[in-house]
């Protein structure tokens, strides 16, 4: 360890609003290797945009602050960072691919400037030179490089996604956040952006946190995954692992709720109840009110991260010893 | 055990009034209204109408707070002029409040007018569409080309001035706006599976129209009126101000700042205090507006 | 762009024709006769019925119409007129001069005005409406919205009066009557009249700007690296003025109805004091002229506002110029600013 790209430590964000305070992310740690890609997987509203936000320093303001926690990106700790130097970070080390393609775009200038934007911002290089790598990076995703001129209207939903993904990419980013990045879109789309994102992961060796709500999608591209729930990460380890054998009732509770075509099943189980207000949170595991194995203790006692079989997992079903 | 979700849901018109009433300066707004309309409600037991339009000649120009006898049904009584006296010695806090009558008045029933006709005219655009639609709206779009006051003081000056031709013309050019608002509304609310769902069980037009599609366009229309009271009453002291609209001696507040007019020097009182009535009348209804437009508006919703 | 503006032009005959029509029946269901009004008190009823014969006023509704926009040929030559569209719409009863010759001659001064009302609404409330939205809840914002609240509840000839009352009668810093020859006496009327725009454009460029902040691509473009004043000036600025540039065509009508009452509390020779006093003396060809002149001057501007609005918003364009752009599809150079639209 420490020689981690990315490492977060028990960051905590919070939302306040005139009513209430929202706990958004509660206690996160993670670990990054360069070029490992992650995939965060968790239902709305468990806080998974929300520690991509910041990680980039980008949380809505005045709203949303980091209380405690640090995240260090190259030995660098950004929640510290000069908003200048967060600047340079931006787009050119850290890069995101957001969640909604049709919105993500400036309906006011032409795809090909707002990509070289990018490059213009942190490389001093001329009008020419910009545009030229502007093609390339269009090329590179799949759209012809006479359309750079056009506007964000004139694209359809996937081929938009394609732009907002050479954006990302335009300055060979070291870490990529992926939110979403298909949820938008098509399914017969879906599978091609997927694909280019990998492919480019894999020639560009980027670090990859790639956010979804979907296990399929997740399972194609990361080599590890962190299942959140409630703003907390429920269990940690690698895909085959977790896929293979989920240890915490919740992650069992999400394969138990998607059809397997490897099994006979009845019906599709899901998880009764439904997930907690994050301005009010449930005592102990923020899990027990939904665990089919709830003990008395779960509510009392907030279980701690343990080490189980290679992987993390926070769920006093598993005590060291 | 804490539950899952929140225990306390509130009606749509708990939730309204609880997010109108966080908003501090709608809520003065509101009282500032109120205040004018009991006013306006009970003038004649402030100062009674035959005083405030009789003149008082030797007291003319009396200044703030000063006292003076006045002859009121023939005796002669000592009157405090709180606000002072016009250029004819009337009270000019008697001819504020008895304008204030006129005033609400005039928002009120300009407002009604407008909203009924046009709301009417927009349902039935909005919801039979067709011919009948391209007419109401091509008319709404050839009286939204007009300014509203252009428009206004044209009616009123071709017809000649009168109370009538007031509220006529202030009503008719506050018309479109509603047109376009209820027309959208519809047109937003028309295909959506409620109304579908009410149409398969074969409910009639006019049954579908009041029952589930008016309610669902209350909110802008709501916010609207809310500001087009406002813009009336402004409407009408413009037109007064340029002796179009109410005619003296009977009090109004536009009527009074045209009369203090050549007055600024000698009396600036007469011209102040009136024009703060209709400063802070609009003013209120705007905040209301706003407040509304905030409470109502789900967009801004969290 | 050809298409569109012939398009846009196109769709003003329509409401050219409804104004007029509109002006027209006021004045044609109007009481009182003007021909009664225009002789002695003793006159005949004959002499009446003559007179509207020369006056044309015995046609029809719609023979009226006609000759309203396209001339009247009388029996007499003293009630004859081209029409509104050779901007003649006869004489004034009271003056005897050509309605329109006196509009054309005093408009140049409400156009003055204006112009100098409108550039000092836009230079304050734009940047005041991006400074308030980008420090939404502070201080600044605070005082910015009240302001702009007040300014838009207060009746611009009560706000020109207490100008004259503090500025002219107190202070004595600038003359209580204005003419265009003396730009010192602008100064007060072009306060009283920029004062209602300036807080209607306030409150809606600062709106516009907290809508577009929150928008996705604003994220995207902070993402990127941008500099905050980049992404505010180039991303959110230009966004968030395309409704402001309707709203500011929607207050040059606003100017021009508060210049009849800005010109008359500061008694300056304009269209407004024009219209005033022609409805004072029951002037109704002057009153008509002065009517329509206005709507159309109206009209026009907005015309022009949506042909701005096209320029600034390139989907609106785009629905008339697809093919155009498909045309120069491929061309390398369209990603510099130059063919920005």
């Amino acid at each position: 360890m420490g020689k981690a790209q990315l490492s977060i430590q028990n960051l905590q964000v919070e939302y306040h609003t005139d009513e209430e305070v929202i706990h958004a992310v509660n206690g996160i740690s993670l670990d990054l290797e360069e070029g490992e890609s992650l995939g965060l997987v968790g239902e709305t509203g468990a806080g998974k945009t929300t520690l991509a936000l910041s990680i980039l320093g980008l949380l809505p303001k005045p709203n949303g602050r980091i209380v405690d926690g640090s995240i260090f990106f190259e030995g660098k700790e950004l929640s510290k960072t000069s908003e200048e130097e967060m600047r340079q970070i931006r787009g050119n080390r850290i890069s995101m691919i957001f969640q909604d393609p049709m919105t993500s775009l400036n309906p006011i200038f032409p795809v090909g400037e707002q990509i070289a934007e990018a490059l213009e911002v942190h490389f001093s290089l001329t009008k020419e030179q910009a545009e030229k790598k502007t093609a390339e990076l269009l090329e590179l995703v799949g759209i012809p490089r006479n359309r750079m001129g056009e506007y964000p209207h004139q694209f359809s939903g996937g081929m938009k996604q394609r732009v907002v993904i050479a954006m990302a990419l335009a300055c060979n980013p070291k870490l990529l956040l992926a939110d979403e990045p298909t949820t938008a879109l098509d399914v017969t789309i879906q599978a091609q952006v997927l694909r280019m994102i990998r492919d480019l992961k894999r020639r560009m060796r980027t670090t990859l946190i790639l956010i979804s709500h979907d296990l399929g999608v997740v399972a194609q591209i990361c080599n590890t995954v962190a299942i959140m729930y409630a703003g907390k990460i429920m269990e940690y380890g690698k895909i085959e692992d977790v896929f293979r054998n989920p240890l915490h009732p919740y992650t069992e509770g999400l394969f138990a709720s998607i059809p397997r075509l490897d099994r006979t099943q009845r019906r599709l189980s899901s998880i009764p109840g439904l997930i907690p207000d994050p301005s009010n949170l449930p005592t102990g595991c923020v899990f027990h009110p939904r665990c089919p194995y709830r003990m008395g203790v779960c509510e009392k006692t907030v279980p701690p991260l343990v080490e189980w079989e290679g992987r993390k997992v926070h769920c006093l079903k598993y005590r060291e010893g | 055990m804490p539950s899952p979700v929140k225990p306390h849901p509130r009606t749509p018109w708990q939730e309204f009034w609880y997010r109108f009433r966080k908003n501090k300066l709608a809520v003065v707004g509101m009282g500032v209204i109120l205040l004018y309309v009991s006013i306006a409600l009970f003038a004649d037991f402030f100062y009674s109408w035959d005083f405030v339009v009789g003149n008082q000649i030797p007291n003319a120009f009396a200044t703030v707070g000063t006292k003076a006898v006045v002859e009121l049904g023939g005796k002669k009584v000592e009157h405090l002029y709180i606000l002072g006296a016009d250029n004819f010695g009337r009270d000019v806090l008697g001819r504020m409040i008895h304008g204030a009558r006129v005033s609400m008045i005039i928002g009120f029933i300009t407002i009604a007018f407008a909203v009924l006709v046009g709301g009417s005219l927009g349902a039935i655009a909005g919801f039979y569409g067709g011919v009948l639609e391209t007419i109401i709206m091509r008319g709404a779009d050839i009286l939204l080309a007009i300014p509203n006051m252009l428009f206004a003081l044209a009616i009123v000056a071709a017809m000649g001035p009168s109370f009538q031709n007031l509220l006529l013309a202030i009503g008719i050019t506050s018309v479109p706006i509603y047109v376009r608002l209820v027309r959208a509304s519809v047109l937003t609310v028309k295909d959506q599976e409620f109304v579908e769902a009410a149409r398969a069980l074969g409910a009639r037009d006019g049954r579908i129209i009041v029952r589930h599609v008016l309610p669902n366009c209350m909110a802008p229309v709501i916010v609207q009126a809310t500001l087009g009271i406002a813009q009336s009453i402004l409407s009408a002291t413009f037109l007064s101000f340029l002796g179009l609209g109410i005619q003296p001696p009977a009090p109004e507040w536009g009527n009074m700042l045209s009369e203090a007019r050549p007055y600024i020097i000698s009396a600036p009182h007469t011209l102040i205090f009136p024009g703060l009535a209709i400063m802070t009348v609009i003013l209120a209804y705007n905040l209301i507006g706003d407040g509304l437009r905030d409470a109502l508006d789900p967009k801004l919703r969290r | 762009m050809l298409r569109y503006l012939f398009h846009r032009i196109l769709q003003l005959i329509p409401v050219i024709l409804g104004v007029t029509l509109i002006v027209f029946t006021l004045t044609y269901i109007a009481p009182g006769d003007p021909a009664r009004l225009l002789l002695p008190q003793d006159a005949s009823d004959e002499d009446v019925a003559q007179l509207k014969h020369a006056m044309g006023l015995d046609r029809s509704f719609f023979v009226q119409y006609y000759h309203f926009l396209f001339g009247y040929d009388g029996p007499g030559d003293s009630f004859d007129y081209k029409g509104l569209f050779a901007l003649d719409l006869g004489r004034s009863y009271v003056s005897n001069r050509p309605v329109f010759g006196t509009i054309l001659e005093r408009f140049p001064n409400t156009v003055l005005l204006s112009t100098v009302a409108l550039c000092l609404s836009i230079l304050v409330s734009i940047p005041f409406g991006i400074i308030s939205a980008t420090r939404q809840y502070s201080k600044i914002d605070m005082v910015v919205t009240v302001l702009a609240l007040v300014g838009i509840s207060m009746p611009a000839f009560w706000l020109g009066m207490l100008l004259i009352w503090i500025f002219s009668v107190q202070l004595k810093l600038f003359p209580s009557l204005a003419v265009p020859s003396n730009p010192l006496s602008i100064v007060l009327p072009a306060l009283t009249l920029a004062a209602m725009s300036t807080a209607v454009q306030t409150r809606m460029t600062r709106s516009s700007m907290l809508e577009v902040l929150r928008q996705d691509y604003i994220r995207t473009a902070r993402a990127k690296g941008l500099d905050e004043r980049v992404v505010i000036r180039k991303h959110a600025l230009r966004n968030a003025l395309i409704p402001v540039v309707t709203v500011v065509g929607i207050q040059v009508g606003q100017l021009l109805v508060g210049a009849v009452l800005t010109e008359t509390v500061f008694s300056y020779p304009g269209i407004g004091t024009i219209m005033v006093d022609a409805i004072n003396r029951k002037d109704t060809p002057q009153i008509l002229a002065s009517v329509v002149f206005m709507a159309l001057i109206f009209a026009l501007v907005n015309l022009i506002v949506d042909i701005l609005y096209a320029f600034i918003d390139p989907r609106i364009k785009a629905q008339y110029v697809q093919a155009g752009i498909r045309k120069k599809r491929g061309l390398f150079h369209a990603i510099s600013r130059k063919t920005t639209p």
